[in-house]
């Protein structure tokens, strides 16, 4: 892939020096429960660094994991495993002294600035806290400081003894950065800054966060979910699907051209503020599964529309396939739901539980296809074990006779590219058909 | 709809549903907002006509005044807001309540504050059958179970007894766009149906309203903030600024060659408009005024780069600035765009001149 000279140079330039480092981190919220717990895997094992000066981009759907592993790297919730190391440091056993030390170097921004300014306190005493708290030199010189910061930020020096309601959301989101910025961090933590912003709005702020990181040489991770705001503000980007880091690369290229299949699909799912442009859409089935109940081999299989089948039904109907792998979603989101005491007591009872039913589900998914016979026994199959409440072992049933490596295996994060772009999935193995390729044909 | 084809229904027949001059206003302790000052357009069967703007310019409002649904301290004072040849805001809330979820529906931003968590979904879609429709029993449940598919819920023999915290965010809303097509609406009311979602979810839902607009003949008003979610499902826009509609135009030349400053800036500030990645993005100064008095010059005037001294003594209003069908308007005092700016002036000082309130 060409680049040109500029982009080479801001490439080493951002590549000089890591500051921060992360080795397969995990962060689980156990439910407490006394017995095999199964807990939420929010942060299933990310690895990436980032360089100083640098802006990473964080982007995913809601329950992605990306707020938590932003809230890990800050020490605000406690990695179940891996490590994060700050200037080589691991921060993830620090205490004491060397905790408050930390704290000094890493800030955060949240979304909501409404809720993270104390409406009691004064924009001062807001702005104050952090260098009260870390006893930094006198009162005096902490109150120039404030009116030093308040001014950074755009807000006016009278500005200290109001109080937040009396500010609209872009000045309190300002009033929030100028807290961050207090201590003087190396590297700071952007919870989808803009997110509750409007478009004017968040425009002022997107380009203030530049100016502080061309004053005072910051180091950003960005999480947010509006993928333009990112491809303006970062330099890399890294996208996360159900805990895990699906694609991570330079900003540029990974828009440009994705690599993973959900980078592709997540993108082209984006409206483009354009009427006359006309785009090739891959609009994604169903939800995200649960982070209790990863899928076990790619955490995108569920989903997937580029997914590798098995060599037997490589050539099937595609509106079949399609069909199989709803009905799998069914069973999957049917194994999920508990039943409910009404369901128990129907059952106790011998009547009939609505749980069943696969003799409307059958003709409903498959009525009005032509399905092969070998196909329809599979099915038939599974939808007996179903009728019997045991739909995990129609899943079983199903993911041995149609699933592939998709379903059985992880993926390892493979390279893509010649500029240090990673992403998990199989297909960038030699033995199959790259995503891309295979995204063109779907879409003709 | 393709915009060719919402064209060229716009130029026959009569409009679903016509707004004329509506004006809803807040009475606080302090002051009287007009939250919605005096708007006028109108919305075709099969069209999906869209509303844009910030938050408080009254969209919201809006969408709230044609249902009815504005509480107090909230009023309509005036306008006229015309549904099949009646005016809704003569209608008494017994009439009012078979119009709504009737022939105009609704479907809000969070689809779980319209969702009763102590009923399942299938119960809820039936009540509204029931009390439209009188249908009962088990045909309520057939109907509703084909409902749920309509909207593509899977499985939806199951999920129609399953209660709303069962349902994931997209399968909520879906559940709530089947409850407003439950009485076959013909104007569905759309208050950024689709903010809460994710994107994945959004195209999903985005796609939904479009098929069941294209089969049902549905008149969609789709209120949003997103550019990109209008200029995708919409077939004409509306832009709101501060409780006025400052410009009006069908999608594509909204988005290519928008006219009133306030549009123009806010289609500039939108990341990503083949900008360089360099470059800064431009911004509005200032922020949304509170609409608090009589409008006799432009709200937008202390904002706008464009802004000479008549602006803050002289109300725009809307003038033809498009190809001459009368398609596209804008409300500002640079427009019409032959005229030098006194004689320009001189024809919105003139428009202004018109008729009082009606109600």
């Amino acid at each position: 892939m060409s680049t040109t000279s500029t982009e080479e140079e801001r490439t080493t330039t951002a590549r000089g020096e890591t500051i921060l480092e992360v080795n397969d981190l995990k962060t689980y919220y156990e439910d407490g429960g006394l017995l095999g717990s199964n807990p939420v895997k929010a942060v299933d094992g990310v690895s990436f660094d980032i360089q100083r000066g640098e802006t990473l981009g964080l982007v995913g759907e809601s329950g992605c994991g990306k707020s938590t592993l932003g809230r890990t790297l800050m020490r605000l919730e406690e990695a179940t495993a891996g490590e994060v190391k700050l200037n080589g440091t691991d921060i993830t056993t620090l205490s004491g002294s060397d905790l408050k030390q930390f704290r000094k170097d890493v800030q955060m921004v949240f979304q909501d600035p409404d809720s993270s300014l104390n409406e009691r306190m004064t924009v001062g005493e807001i702005v104050r806290e952090p260098l009260d708290v870390h006893d930094w030199k006198t009162p005096s010189e902490r109150r120039e400081r404030v009116r030093e910061l308040l001014e950074t930020v755009g807000l006016q020096e009278q500005h200290y003894y109001r109080y937040p309601h009396q500010f609209s959301g872009g000045q309190r989101q300002r009033i929030g950065i100028a807290r961050a910025l207090a201590l003087e961090p190396e590297f700071i933590i952007l919870d989808e800054p803009v997110s509750a912003l409007d478009v004017s709005v968040q425009a002022k702020i997107l380009n203030l966060l530049e100016d502080l990181q061309n004053e005072f040489g910051l180091t950003y991770l960005f999480i947010a979910h509006d993928l333009a705001v990112v491809r303006h503000i970062c330099d890399r980007v890294a996208v996360m699907y159900l805990g895990n880091m699906m694609e991570i690369g330079p900003a540029d290229e990974l828009f440009d051209e994705p690599a993973n299949p959900y980078t592709h699909a997540l993108l082209s799912s984006i409206p483009e503020p354009d009427p006359t442009v006309e785009r090739d859409r891959i609009t994604l089935r169903g939800t995200p599964p649960s982070p209790r109940d990863p899928p076990a081999g790619c955490p995108f299989s569920t989903r997937c529309p580029v997914k590798i089948r098995p060599a037997a039904y490589r050539d099937m109907d595609p509106d079949v396939w399609e069909r199989i792998e709803i009905f799998r979603e069914v069973l999957r989101e049917r194994s999920r739901a508990d039943p409910s005491l009404s369901d128990r007591v129907r059952k106790l009872l011998g009547r009939e539980s609505h749980r069943a039913g696969m003799d409307e589900i059958i003709p409903e998914l498959f009525g009005d296809l032509d399905v092969p016979s070998d196909v329809m026994t599979h099915v038939r199959e599974a939808a007996d074990y179903a009728e019997n409440d045991d739909e995990n072992a129609a899943r079983t049933y199903l993911r041995e006779e149609f699933g592939s490596v998709c379903d059985h295996e992880r993926p390892e994060q493979l390279a893509v590219g010649d500029r240090g772009r990673l992403s998990l999935c199989h297909r960038h193995d030699a033995e199959y058909e790259e995503p891309a390729t295979v995204f063109e044909t779907l879409v003709r | 709809m393709s915009t060719e084809q919402a064209r060229s229904a716009r130029t026959k027949g009569e409009p679903l549903l016509s707004v004329e001059n509506l004006r809803t206003s807040f009475y606080t302790d302090k002051e009287v907002i007009r939250a919605v000052d005096g708007i006028s357009f109108d919305i075709f069967r099969g069209e999906t006509v869209g509303i844009v703007g910030e938050s408080g310019s009254g969209k919201s409002v809006t969408a709230r005044s044609i249902m009815r649904l504005v509480e107090n301290p909230g009023r309509i004072e005036n306008g006229r807001i015309m549904y099949d040849g009646e005016d809704l805001l003569d209608k008494s809330p017994k009439q009012m309540r078979s119009i709504r979820g009737g022939s105009i529906a609704m479907v809000f931003q969070d689809p779980l504050t319209s969702l009763n968590p102590v009923y399942t979904v299938g119960n809820q879609i039936k009540e509204a059958l029931r009390l439209h429709r009188g249908l009962s029993g088990s045909k309520a449940t057939k109907e509703a179970i084909e409902l749920l598919e309509a909207v593509g819920i899977p499985d939806a023999h199951r999920r129609v007894r399953e209660y709303p915290h069962q349902f994931s965010g997209g399968m909520r809303q879906r559940a709530v766009i089947a409850m407003a097509l439950a009485c076959d609406p013909e104007l569905l009311i759309c208050d950024e149906p689709t903010t809460a979602l994710d994107v994945t979810i959004q195209a999903q839902i985005l796609e939904l309203l479009e098929e069941l607009q294209e089969e049902r003949d549905l008149g969609i008003m789709f209120i949003t903030h997103d550019m990109g979610v209008i200029a995708e499902i919409a077939d004409r826009v509306n832009v709101m600024y501060a409780g006025e509609i400052v410009e009006s135009a069908p999608v594509v030349e909204l988005f290519e060659s928008p006219k009133h400053p306030y549009t123009q800036g806010l289609l500039n500030s939108i990341p990503g408009q083949g900008l360089d990645e360099n470059e800064r993005l431009a911004t509005i100064e200032g922020d949304v005024p509170t609409p608090n008095e009589d409008p006799t010059y432009c709200r937008f005037a202390p904002r706008c780069p464009k802004a000479f001294t008549e602006c803050d003594t002289v109300h725009p209003e809307p003038v033809e600035v498009g190809d001459g069908t009368g398609q596209h308007r804008a409300s500002c005092l640079l427009y019409p765009e032959d005229l030098p700016t006194e004689e320009a002036v001189a024809v919105h000082r003139e428009g202004g001149q018109r008729g009082g309130d009606t109600r």
